[in-house]
């Protein structure tokens, strides 16, 4: 193997023990399981390796193999996720004697619904929320439009809000706000 | 409203994604074998018939055209190169004397405008195109001279249309995730300039006409297999307008999964793509109509079935924890990929894989019933690779 290759082979072992974390914690919020997040991760790595030669000296390699993680979850996994049935509806609203343990049942059912979601929408979440980008940044990552991303955004709330109703109910606050009074 | 929800998501993901995670140091070589892997596939692909391997994700998941044969018993008697020569019509790129040349299956030896040994040879109609690092020169079935393009980049590959009438050489862009291609038509002197078209990494060119482009892309992630009109070029920026550009009358887009879902975009040639695209089924009368329409009155039915045919079926994504083990270089089968040198017929009659300097090949032969022959192949004096013919 030539000096170079082996050059740059190192560099990207280094990228990897850097960021390969942040990638899988990305990837787990999106595809749900861990297994499934180390997959994702190892196709992200593997293309952002056949890309290595031409990004590598740039200022954007983390970018770039974050847009490589989050297209192909929403292209490659889709056919696992045909499969998949959505989670299981949660009907009933929470009523006014939720413990602790039913406020973690209700945090179970919000993911639950993330989970079920569209690919794109569940990606648009995982990028506004868990990190903190802009509209401009997740449609970049996307290669969407700041109004689909604003859409889809929208979509996946109200899809929250209606099978979950109010976030205070869905945690029983309000209920408790009222026995208070 | 969505604001509390908003904070219910945020802590919602911090607390899924806090759980202590150890970064497993093979995850990096077993991109970068993943990765080198992929490239010498895309090698195969190139001479099997197109430039279809592009299917990123797809590959690393060892999608493999011979999966099936690998399994099955190796042994079988040797083949002699008088019998691919004479049986199989193949010729070999060789070094006789200190100059390159193509032996035919004849046995003449033709030499070759180059002063060191050609990345690959490819037949295709009236010419040899032959592929070096930074030159592509196409070269009269006689030999001679013939005309080479100089200012090709390192990281380039060819591609041949399945009617073996044009050529294309793809590089990458500055913008890292959009390819360029170059179109020359192998009667190279009677077209001043190439045609040009880029289109988005999420878009593989998979064959051409003169009037009709078909690539391939994921098609299903948005439209869920529903027909009607949608709006890819608009919202994802492929490049179908800069086909439109280059002169075509339409572009069509096969689905990764199902090569028989399509979309076609109705191009205004020399200015570029109508604002959407039409979506659905091949089979269904009025998507074909449509096509038709789209394509100018252009001959397109054959050039799409072919291209679907050719597309690659995918296999399912692996299961938790397979994608490590697969990536092994154990889990190589046969160790037939593990060669240096892998190169399938576009043809589809022949597979062979061997090492520079290896005094037996293993070889496939695919028959026209279906059988399938592995053996060892003796090759010619001087052979260095077989040219891999499109006509």
């Amino acid at each position: 193997m030539s000096e170079t290759k082996s050059s740059q082979d190192e560099e990207f072992r280094e990228y990897v023990a850097a960021r390969s974390a942040s990638l899988h914690r990305a990837a787990y919020l999106l595809t749900g399981n861990w297994a499934t997040a180390e997959d994702l991760v190892q196709t992200t790595l593997t293309k952002t390796y056949l890309a290595w030669g031409r990004i590598r000296t740039t200022d954007s390699v983390d970018a770039y193999a974050r847009r490589v993680l989050y297209n192909t979850n929403a292209s490659w996994w889709r056919k696992r996720s045909n499969r998949e049935k959505p989670s299981e509806i949660v009907d009933d609203r929470p009523d006014a004697s939720r413990d602790f343990a039913e406020r973690t049942a209700v945090r179970d059912a919000m993911w639950r619904h993330v989970a079920a979601l569209p690919k794109r929408q569940r990606a648009v979440l995982v990028l506004r929320y868990y990190e903190n980008r802009t509209d401009a940044q997740i449609a970049e990552i996307l290669g969407i439009s700041t109004g689909t991303v604003k859409s889809q955004a929208s979509r996946a709330l109200a899809g929250l809000r209606k099978r979950l109703g109010s976030p205070a109910t869905a945690l029983g606050l309000s209920a408790r706000s009222e026995e208070a009074a | 409203m969505n604001d509390d929800f908003e904070d219910l998501l945020r802590a919602e993901f911090a607390s899924r994604a806090g759980t202590p995670f150890v970064p497993d140091d093979r995850m990096a070589d077993a991109a970068i074998s993943g990765a080198r892997r992929i490239r010498r596939w895309r090698r195969v692909a190139a001479g099997a018939g197109g430039l279809g391997l592009l299917v990123l994700g797809a590959a690393v998941v060892m999608w493999n055209p011979l999966t099936d044969v690998l399994d099955r018993d190796p042994t079988i008697p040797p083949t002699s190169a008088d019998e691919v020569q004479r049986d199989l019509d193949v010729e070999f790129v060789a070094e006789r004397g200190g100059e390159y040349g193509v032996l035919t299956a004849e046995d003449d030896f033709v030499p070759l405008p180059v002063e060191t040994d050609p990345l690959s040879v490819f037949r295709v109609q009236d010419a040899y195109l032959i592929d070096e690092p930074s030159a592509v020169t196409v070269m009269p079935p006689g030999g001679g001279e013939g005309s080479t393009f100089q200012d090709v980049p390192e990281d380039h590959h060819l591609g041949v249309n399945s009617q073996a009438t044009s050529f294309t050489i793809a590089t990458y862009s500055d913008d890292v995730e959009r390819q360029s291609y170059r179109i020359h038509p192998t009667d190279l002197p009677e077209e001043p300039e190439p045609i040009t078209f880029e289109l988005s990494y999420e878009v593989t060119l998979q064959d051409w006409s003169d009037d009709v482009v078909v690539v391939s892309a994921d098609l299903f992630g948005t439209t869920g297999g529903e027909g009607g009109q949608y709006y890819f070029e608009d919202q994802f920026d492929w490049g179908l307008d800069s086909i439109g550009t280059a002169g075509y009358e339409s572009a069509v887009v096969l689905d990764w999964n199902d090569p028989s879902y399509m979309c076609v975009s109705d191009l205004e040639p020399g200015f570029g793509a109508s604002e959407s695209e039409e979506c659905g089924d091949f089979g269904d009368q009025e998507m074909r109509s449509h096509l038709r329409s789209a394509s100018g009155g252009a001959p397109v039915t054959d050039l799409v079935e072919r291209a679907s045919a050719d597309m690659p079926q995918l296999p399912d994504p692996p299961e938790g924890g397979e994608l490590l083990q697969e990536t092994e270089p154990d889990a190589e089968r046969d160790g037939f990929y593990d060669k240096e040198n892998v190169l399938v017929d576009p043809g589809d009659r022949w597979a062979m894989s061997f090492d520079t300097g290896d005094e037996t090949w293993a070889m496939i032969e695919f028959a026209e019933d279906g059988s399938v022959t592995r053996s060892s192949l003796t090759p010619p004096e001087g052979a260095l690779r077989p040219v891999q013919s499109y006509i």
